[in-house]
């Protein structure tokens, strides 16, 4: 079904959430350190890992994203002490959902990066991006976006 | 108005159907469940004595569940409209019993009451309904009461029967019917004498519940707008839309705008009453706020306000909200609580 | 041994209870009714057989505000206790509030021919909890199913037959919402769907809301359905819902070792963690 646009044209739309504590401040240490990566990943900043909803993931791919990346404090280093504990039990279960309905959970990456960690959020940045280029445009779920308006005009 | 006999079997006369390059729409099972769904080839179709009825009614080709009213787009402080396009091809609905053909003259009316809905009428006038006799029915169907039966042919076209031999024949009920019979001259040939009646359509009509007297619920419904009984007829509701979901005559809607960064649509969705959401007004403020209020709401609905307004009542006895509840309300049972049964001879 | 009528008829003579949900004949051959019962004259309609599938532990949350002084009793065979265990689990209600009618319960059916699908894997024919007890266990000949099984059988599907698969089963739905309203823990007084700032998931019908309000229910469920299948009864168009609900028991059960509906005192494994739960998918 899934169609694979594997020219160098396509660039792949990667939402990523971000635990404002860590990740996000490792993200900035990696614009200061002046690391370059892929410019693919659109960074949303959330209070923490704990708030990051499954309806954000959803969102996002209804949306058009092809990937989301979604990323915390360590365990241990939470702000909140604990958020990222939470959200860990979360994704277990919400990822095997998403496999169970069908949608490779390829494209949905979780990680840990610290806000010393500019280095890592650089390389995971380029790593993931690779991988959704190799995987293609999410068209499984951009098209039952489309047909909701194809189908109207048949009626 | 004239009869016609369908020469070969029912396939043939439908695959006579689908060359005309109508868009035929049939009782058919999909994904484990059986509903008017669009038909391709002639092998697919069910015929009048392969079921009772569908799960939903027809009432989604006419008046959908989702509906875009109009489309816009935003440049700076600048709003462009977009009108909706309806689908052109003409359409004909086939096999539907007798109850959901007469949910089109209930339809017919509240849609041109005050303001003609454009959508409705223009998928109303490219479609022609083909009605079909009962062979069959279940234990929650009530037709009779609403002053139908299980050849009744008001609402369609044109309407399938069997004879007394046991052979199918169209009866043209409209014009709009006939001249399609016309062009299927191939597959039909005209009955000179009006065809004599099977005796399984009375048959069925005694198996169906009792027709209870709706002259005498509407009395007592004007009367009794607070009546402690609302309460106890509604204790058990749990609040879904199955009801009015699946009815063929329930109409309301709900106007919703969707709207992204630059661009939206201003859709129309069915709403229900059972909602707890159902007139929620954006004060906080609801006039139906407890569930006795809402399913009076719905009773009121189907059986005064409705009659007051167009001397109709706004069931048709399909039976298909019996058949859906979770929780077994039967709205025949409701009725018959403040109603007395007719007497038959 | 009392009938359920005759319990129903001492415990409002005895004003000990404000109300008794139960079953009374339906009107059609196959299904019963349920009916809350409120003086005695009318405690004569209840009864109980094998075509009470309905779970009644929804009305404890949706028609009633439950005191302690005078609890509402329930008929409640064995599954639908488990209901009432995760409603006192999550703080719902108070075990005070609620005066348990509980049934030894030979499986219950449908369509009065075929078992319901929920009783192959039951253990549970008398109620963990309960105040009064009715009914004759019968010797049970139903051949003991994996409840997992048909989630294994669905997972050897590959993804995009996964994907097509309830990209066809979702398109039907009609967002009537029933699914919700019989499910005895969506208790939320407003739900995510009818929340319009911001509007999470879209009020019309497409295979990507549809797609989007049922991830919803499922994931809000997870760890906490018990299993008692309304939702798929009440479903008119016969969406598997059950298979999604499975599937979040059997994740929580092999993550976190955790069952839904057993233990009133237990937390709710989505409200709780552990130092070593796994992370091998965690860069």
């Amino acid at each position: 079904m899934e169609e694979k646009i594997l020219t160098s044209q396509f660039e792949p739309k990667i939402a990523s959430f971000v635990c404002t504590w860590c990740t996000y401040t490792g993200a900035d240490l990696a614009g200061t350190s002046r690391l370059k990566y892929e410019p693919n990943v659109r960074i949303i900043r959330l209070p923490c890992t704990g708030r990051i909803d499954y309806n954000l993931i959803i969102k996002a791919f209804e949306n058009g994203a092809d990937g989301i990346l979604v990323s915390g404090c360590h365990p241990n280093d939470c702000h909140y002490s604990s958020g990222n504990f939470y959200a860990r039990r979360r994704f277990i279960v919400f990822r095997e959902l998403l496999q169970f309905i069908g949608i490779d959970v390829r494209r949905v990456q979780f990680a840990w990066v610290s806000a010393a960690e500019g280095a890592k959020w650089a390389k995971l940045v380029n790593k993931f991006t690779s991988e959704i280029k190799d995987l293609g445009q999410f068209t499984n779920y951009q098209k039952i976006k489309r047909d909701i308006f194809l189908e109207e005009a048949v009626i | 108005m004239k009869n016609f006999k369908i020469k070969n079997d029912y396939k043939n006369f439908v695959k006579g159907l689908l060359s005309l390059n109508y868009l035929v729409i049939a009782p058919k099972y999909e994904n484990g469940i059986l509903k008017f769904s669009k038909i391709k080839n002639a092998a697919e179709i069910l015929s009048p004595s392969e079921y009772i009825n569908t799960v939903s009614s027809t009432k989604e080709y006419f008046f959908p569940q989702t509906e875009p009213v109009i489309k816009f787009t935003f440049e700076g402080k600048e709003i462009f409209l977009k009108d909706v396009e309806i689908g052109k091809k003409p359409k004909v609905v086939l096999g539907l019993r007798p109850c959901d053909a007469a949910s089109f003259s209930i339809l017919d009316d509240i849609f041109q009451y005050e303001y003609k809905d454009e959508f409705y009428f223009t998928r109303r006038e490219k479609t022609i309904i083909i009605g079909a006799a009962c062979e069959s029915n279940d234990e929650s169907c009530f037709c009779t009461t609403t002053g139908l039966a299980p050849d009744s042919s008001q609402g369609a076209d044109l309407f399938i029967e069997k004879n007394n031999e046991e052979e199918y024949f169209l009866r043209a009920v409209t014009e709009k019917g006939e001249r399609l019979v016309e062009q299927l001259i191939a597959e039909v040939e005209e009955l000179e004498e009006e065809p004599k009646k099977n005796p399984l359509y009375e048959k069925i009509e005694k198996q169906i519940r009792k027709k209870i007297d709706l002259i005498e619920a509407k009395k007592w419904l004007d009367n009794n707008f607070e009546n402690e009984k609302w309460e106890e007829l509604s204790s058990q509701c749990l609040s879904c839309g199955s009801c009015a979901y699946l009815c063929p005559t329930c109409h309301c809607f709900d106007i919703v705008d969707e709207v992204n960064y630059n661009s939206g649509v201003r859709r129309k969705n069915w709403d229900a009453c059972q909602f707890d959401l159902f007139t929620l007004h954006s004060s906080g403020h609801n006039p139906r706020d407890t569930k006795a209020k809402r399913y009076r709401q719905r009773v009121m609905h189907k059986f005064k306000y409705y009659a007051d307004r167009f001397d109709k009542t706004l069931c048709t006895g399909c039976g298909r909200c019996i058949r859906a509840c979770p929780v077994n309300i039967d709205i025949y049972e409701v009725v018959k609580e403040f109603a007395p049964l007719v007497e038959q001879n | 041994m009392n009938s359920i009528s005759e319990i129903a008829k001492k415990l409002l003579d005895e004003n000990r209870v404000s109300a008794v949900v139960g079953y009374s004949i339906g009107s059609l051959p196959n299904k019963t009714k349920t009916v809350i019962v409120k003086s005695s004259q009318q405690a004569e309609k209840l009864i109980f057989n094998n075509l009470c599938v309905n779970n009644l532990a929804i009305y404890l949350t949706k028609s009633f505000r439950l005191t302690t002084q005078k609890p509402v009793a329930v008929v409640m065979k064995g599954c639908d206790v488990k209901s009432v265990t995760g409603l006192i689990q999550e703080k719902q209600i108070e075990r005070e509030q609620v005066f348990i009618i509980g049934v030894k319960c030979n499986g219950v059916s449908e369509d009065g021919k075929n078992l319901s699908p929920k009783c192959y894997s039951c253990k549970l024919q008398t109620p963990k909890m309960y105040d009064i007890l009715v009914g004759e266990e019968e010797e049970k000949n139903i051949e003991f199913k994996n409840p997992f099984s048909d989630v294994e059988e669905f997972e050897k599907k590959s993804l995009d037959e996964r994907w097509n698969f309830w990209m066809n089963e979702l398109e039907k739905c009609v967002k009537c919402y029933a699914c919700r309203q019989v499910c005895p823990l969506c208790y939320c007084e407003k739900c995510i769907v009818d929340k319009t700032v911001p509007r999470w998931i879209e009020p019309h019908t497409s295979k990507s809301s549809n797609l989007s309000w049922h991830i919803t229910r499922a994931f809000h469920l997870a760890g906490r359905c018990t299993g008692c299948g309304e939702c798929e009864r009440a479903c008119h168009h016969n969406i598997p819902l059950s298979l999604l609900n499975k599937k979040m028991a059997k994740v929580v059960y092999d993550n976190f070792n955790y069952q839904a509906g057993l233990d009133d005192k237990a937390k709710s494994p989505l409200a709780d963690f552990k130092f070593q739960d796994k992370e091998d998918f965690i860069r």
